[in-house]
């Protein structure tokens, strides 16, 4: 191979590479979008916007940062700490698994209910669904 | 992974410059990388940095900055070695400036504090460009203040300061612009009295550039404005307001001044006037028509044959050299750091920060569009530097301040709060 | 807010797609408009750059030339001064004539291969190199042509009337084509009032006066309207001779004192224009005219530089029976070129047929292979081969026999074939013409040349004909 002939080769190779490049950090971004949310102390993408909040404390239209694992109660050892007398100490949890969002109930004494039916064990939950624990209603907004 | 990328980076961008040299050489001469390997070694460092001082930040933010602005050293540095060498020089400096930033220990929200203070420093420095300013390239305007050949347009520092100011300013009245109403009569307006501050500095601002007839950084400031108060309202009629004013402001200038009317026309039919004031733009179009789609390959167009290209007209050389692959690549990488950016805007917590980083990508952006635009006759020519790629020693600094505050909001998103 | 960044960012998506486009517009939708721009610079340092093909002549000398400086420019040379209107000039500022126009393509390597090496090489910005072209012309034979005619206005052409093939083509005035680049010698030339730049030879209108002769009685023959020895006699040899209220006096029969009756046959030895004028009523008008176009007059002619086309009549003038007679023997509305006439004496020469005029032999590429052939092949079969060599002998009666006007032309053993001729011009001196081939029964050599206002072809043109022949003649087999 002669040296311009290896110059044509070097210059289709550099945007090539450019390319890959490119190509290369949108599936590494894919990737971190996927699995970073799985870390449990991580940001999720999304919040939980207070409808109802009874005797909390929180005011209407108030919005709950969510991290991927994400526990609920009573408690002051929760995540989100709910102190409304029919919110159990450990209520629920709402996960964050890189790809949707699941609830699930701990076995507290008033439910949880995902758009009004209730949460047997746990049910999946969408953006945009209203989520009760106990009779405080909330519900699960994007960002 | 960021070092996994920013290896991958610098092993493109050093074969760039393997590849002038060869061109030029017709073997790879080892001098050559000199200055690239000092720089790409520069970006493995400010990966160390903050690995130690932002270790939760984004990860994508600096290959791309880092490979973008090897490619524009790697272009500079082929239309002139001495530019290249020093554009080297005012990164290492930049990037100095970034690391400085994100290790600062406090949050980014101290810089809300003095929101005066950097606009009154930011304006006051274009003031002192008028007063005695050098003209280092023959513009016919002083736009930049240094000495003993080194030189620094003060209007790139001013453009994050601006932000920072818009940011603090909007974030403050941001309910207040939002909700409340001016009462005109029996008129029931939007509250435009509340603006009246953030108005003020940004038509000092604006009116300053329009003295050093930089219209393209004053075309910038009006579409930074416009962007972060839509960002901080939510009320389409701020836009809508300024847009029109603008548009009315457009016409005035086109009437008031010739510049501006030459600009247009040449804008409307460039090949009429490619002898004379179509000639730069002119010649840039050749230029890329002559890239072709995989272009001449570095080191061997013609790209000198444009007026102000190390610039302006740097995407000319671009064009003519990598084609239009190249440039679509580089513009997908610089999209690519904007969406990141506004990714970061959407995860910072506090509405500073949100307007901030908003804020600083538009910067990005807009300067993109506006120089792209321009060198493609999409719109009237006016002169920014394309961010990262072109040629300006200023402008590195000011963007990778920019990229050292975007770590710091990016850190701040991601400490656990609850 | 988020929503709003959110926007924001399809915004700026947006815009960006529509910049892509629009790059993609210059670089790819207008992109070859864009580059042939006149005022893209690239194109003159490419231009400069191109290995410029060499022109050679058939015995291989360089007649044209390229030099290469350091900066990796490109020059062009040329040896032989003699050739300028045949070769033409090739300068960046005045662009290109002649054979460095016609065959630019090929000379400059815009015409190259299709296959992958040379997209390839194309890719890899390689220098081009040009295709060479060799000539027909014999330059030894071009330059003893040049040194033999006058410094005066004049033009000859030899060639070999077998194939066409040009061996050497003068124009006088002639012209340095390697200095036209220099603008005070552009403008002197431009001021020259003999116009060097002009190809006398394929360019050049002048009346035939009696070498179109041979034509007339090539149409007479071949239609048999009269045959070489009918008689005329008397008034019809002598004149004066009138028509249509003209009366064309004595003085214009040429003949020696004391012949009162001529053959066709004589009256073209002595070149007798009463009689012509006599046959080219006979042939009639469309007739002869007919016969004109067969020799290629009023036609386009097909060669390897632009050629004038030559016509019968001025353009607007009826073409009556006055025009007719003075047409038959040389004048009227006639302007022709040398060309012309040398095409007209090579049908006598080749029974018939006229070959196409060539000049360049073949076209080669870089690595020697052959890329294009020159383009051989018969013009016109104007008259049969019988009255071709009616003529053909006839002619050789003009420099052969006793009392013709071609006397000057003969040469010792070589059997010369040819006719004089005098062109009356309506200011100064006549136009003296003379066109011949020789050996007679297998000709291997035409000629004709042209003296512009040199006085009588018997006396001044034939002689110089001589000359050509003579050193033409050794050279062809």
């Amino acid at each position: 191979m002669s040296v311009d002939d290896a110059l044509l080769v070097g210059r289709i190779a550099f945007v090539v590479a450019l390319y890959l490049f490119l190509i290369l950090l949108a599936l590494l971004l894919r990737r971190e979008l996927l699995a970073r949310a799985a870390q449990p102390g991580e940001r999720a993408p999304g919040d939980l916007l207070v409808v109802d909040p009874f005797e909390t404390g929180l005011e209407p239209g108030e919005r709950i940062p969510l991290i991927a694992l994400s526990s609920i109660g009573r408690s002051n050892e929760n995540d989100i700490v709910l102190s409304d007398t029919f919110v159990s100490a450990e209520h629920a949890k709402l996960h964050w698994n890189g790809r949707g969002w699941v609830v699930e109930d701990l076995g507290s004494t008033n439910g949880t209910r995902v758009n009004g039916k209730p949460v047997r064990r746990a049910m999946p939950v969408k953006v945009g669904d209203t989520v009760e624990f106990g009779r405080v209603k909330a519900r699960l907004v994007p960002l | 992974m960021e070092l996994v990328l920013l290896l991958l980076a610098g092993v493109i961008v050093l074969s760039g410059f393997a590849l002038l040299s060869a061109v030029r050489w017709r073997h790879v001469a080892p001098a050559d990388l000199k200055y690239p390997a000092v720089y790409v070694a520069s970006t493995f460092v400010l990966s160390l940095w903050n690995g130690r001082f932002a270790p939760r930040a984004d990860q994508f933010i600096l290959p791309v900055v880092a490979i973008l602005t090897g490619v524009g050293i790697l272009v500079v540095t082929r239309l002139d070695a001495g530019l290249g060498h020093k554009q080297v020089v005012w990164t290492l400096l930049g990037e100095a400036v970034a690391g400085v930033v994100m290790a600062a220990p406090r949050s980014v929200n101290t810089l809300r504090l003095y929101k005066y203070t950097w606009a009154f420093v930011g304006l006051l420095l274009i003031v002192l460009t008028i007063l005695g300013g050098t003209d280092i390239n023959g513009s016919g305007y002083r736009r930049w203040i240094g000495l003993h050949g080194v030189y620094f347009q003060p209007v790139e520092l001013l453009k994050p300061m601006i932000a920072v100011f818009f940011a603090a300013y909007l974030d403050e009245k941001r309910e207040l612009l939002a909700g409340a109403h001016l009462e005109v009569g029996r008129l029931r307006l939007p509250p435009f009295q509340y603006l009246a501050p953030l108005v003020a500095v940004w038509g000092l601002s604006l009116l300053l550039l329009i003295r050093q007839n930089d219209l393209g950084s004053a075309l910038l400031f009006l579409g930074i404005f416009l962007a972060m108060i839509y960002v901080g309202t939510s009320r389409a009629v701020y836009p809508i307001t300024g847009l029109t004013m603008f548009g009315l402001g457009t016409f005035v200038a086109f009437h008031i001044f010739p510049h501006v009317r030459e600009r247009t026309e040449v804008w409307l039919d460039p090949f009429a006037h490619n002898a004379t004031q179509g000639y730069q733009l002119v010649q840039g179009l050749i230029a890329l028509a002559v890239g072709g789609i995989g272009g001449q390959g570095i080191g061997q167009g013609d790209p000198s044959r444009v007026p102000i290209v190390t610039t302006d007209f740097i995407l000319s050389a671009i064009g003519e050299e990598l084609g239009l692959a190249g440039i679509v690549v580089l513009l997908a990488l610089l999209l690519f750091l904007i969406f990141r950016g506004l990714a970061l805007a959407v995860e910072a917590q506090d509405g500073f920060q949100k307007l901030l980083a908003a804020g600083l990508i538009a910067i990005l952006a807009i300067q993109t569009i506006v120089i792209v635009g321009g060198t493609t006759r999409l719109m009237p020519l006016t002169g920014v530097p394309l961010p990262f790629l072109s040629y300006g020693g200023s402008s590195a600094l000011a963007n990778f301040m920019i990229v050292g505050l975007l770590f710091k909001i990016s850190t701040e998103a991601r400490e656990v709060r609850l | 807010m988020n929503t709003n960044i959110r926007r924001l960012g399809l915004f700026f998506l947006l815009t960006f797609g529509i910049m892509v486009l629009d790059v993609t517009y210059w670089q790819v939708i207008d992109a070859s408009n864009l580059q042939a721009r006149a005022d893209n610079p690239r194109l003159q340092t490419q231009a400069a750059r191109v290995w410029r093909g060499f022109i050679r002549d058939r015995n291989g000398v360089t007649l044209a030339g390229r030099t290469v400086d350091q900066q990796g420019f490109v020059h062009r040379y040329y040896t032989d001064p003699t050739l300028s209107q045949v070769i033409g000039y090739d300068s960046p500022r005045y662009g290109e004539s002649e054979l460095e126009r016609t065959f630019d393509p090929y000379l400059s390597g815009q015409i190259h291969g299709t296959n992958w090496r040379s997209v390839i090489d194309q890719w890899e910005h390689k220098t081009v190199v040009g295709n060479d072209l060799t000539l027909t012309i014999d330059d030894s034979l071009q330059q003893r042509v040049a040194s033999i005619l006058p410094d005066t206005p004049s033009a000859a052409i030899v060639a070999d009337p077998r194939n066409g093939e040009i061996l050497a083509m003068v124009s006088k005035p002639g012209f340095d084509a390697g200095q036209v680049s220099n603008p005070a010698y552009w403008k002197s030339l431009l001021n020259n009032p003999d116009d060097p730049l002009i190809n006398r030879a394929v360019s050049g209108y002048y009346p035939p006066g009696s070498t179109f002769k041979i034509v007339t009685l090539s149409a007479a023959l071949d239609s048999g309207a009269v045959s070489l020895s009918t008689p005329f006699y008397g008034v019809n040899a002598t004149g004066p001779l009138t028509i249509d209220f003209h009366t064309f006096p004595a003085s214009i029969s040429n003949l020696p004192g004391g012949v009162g009756g001529v053959d066709l046959l004589h009256a073209l030895m002595y070149s007798d224009n009463i009689v012509f004028a006599q046959v080219g009523l006979a042939v009639g008008a469309n007739r002869f005219l007919d016969y004109t176009r067969r020799f290629g007059v009023d036609q386009p002619v097909p060669f390897d530089i632009p050629v004038s086309e030559s016509h019968a009549q001025v353009p607007g003038e009826t073409f009556n029976r006055l025009e007719l007679a003075s047409t038959a023997f040389g004048q009227g509305g006639l302007h022709v070129t040398p060309l012309q006439m040398l095409m007209a004496a090579e049908a006598q020469a080749d029974g018939g047929a006229i070959p196409r005029p060539v000049l360049v032999k073949q076209v080669t590429a870089p690595d020697g292979s052959t890329v294009q052939q020159g383009s051989y092949g018969t013009l016109y079969r104007s008259i049969s081969t019988a009255t071709a060599n009616n003529v053909r002998d006839a002619m050789v009666q003009v420099v052969e026999g006793p009392g013709g006007s071609g006397f000057n032309a003969q040469i010792p053993g070589v059997q010369v074939a040819g006719k004089t001729g005098t062109a009356q011009t309506g200011r100064g001196q006549n136009h003296a013409w003379f066109v011949a081939f020789a050996p007679a029964d297998h000709p291997r050599v035409a000629v004709v040349v042209l003296i512009e206002h040199g006085g009588e072809g018997a006396f001044v043109a034939a002689p110089l004909a001589r000359q050509i022949l003579q050193a033409a003649l050794p050279l062809t087999h």
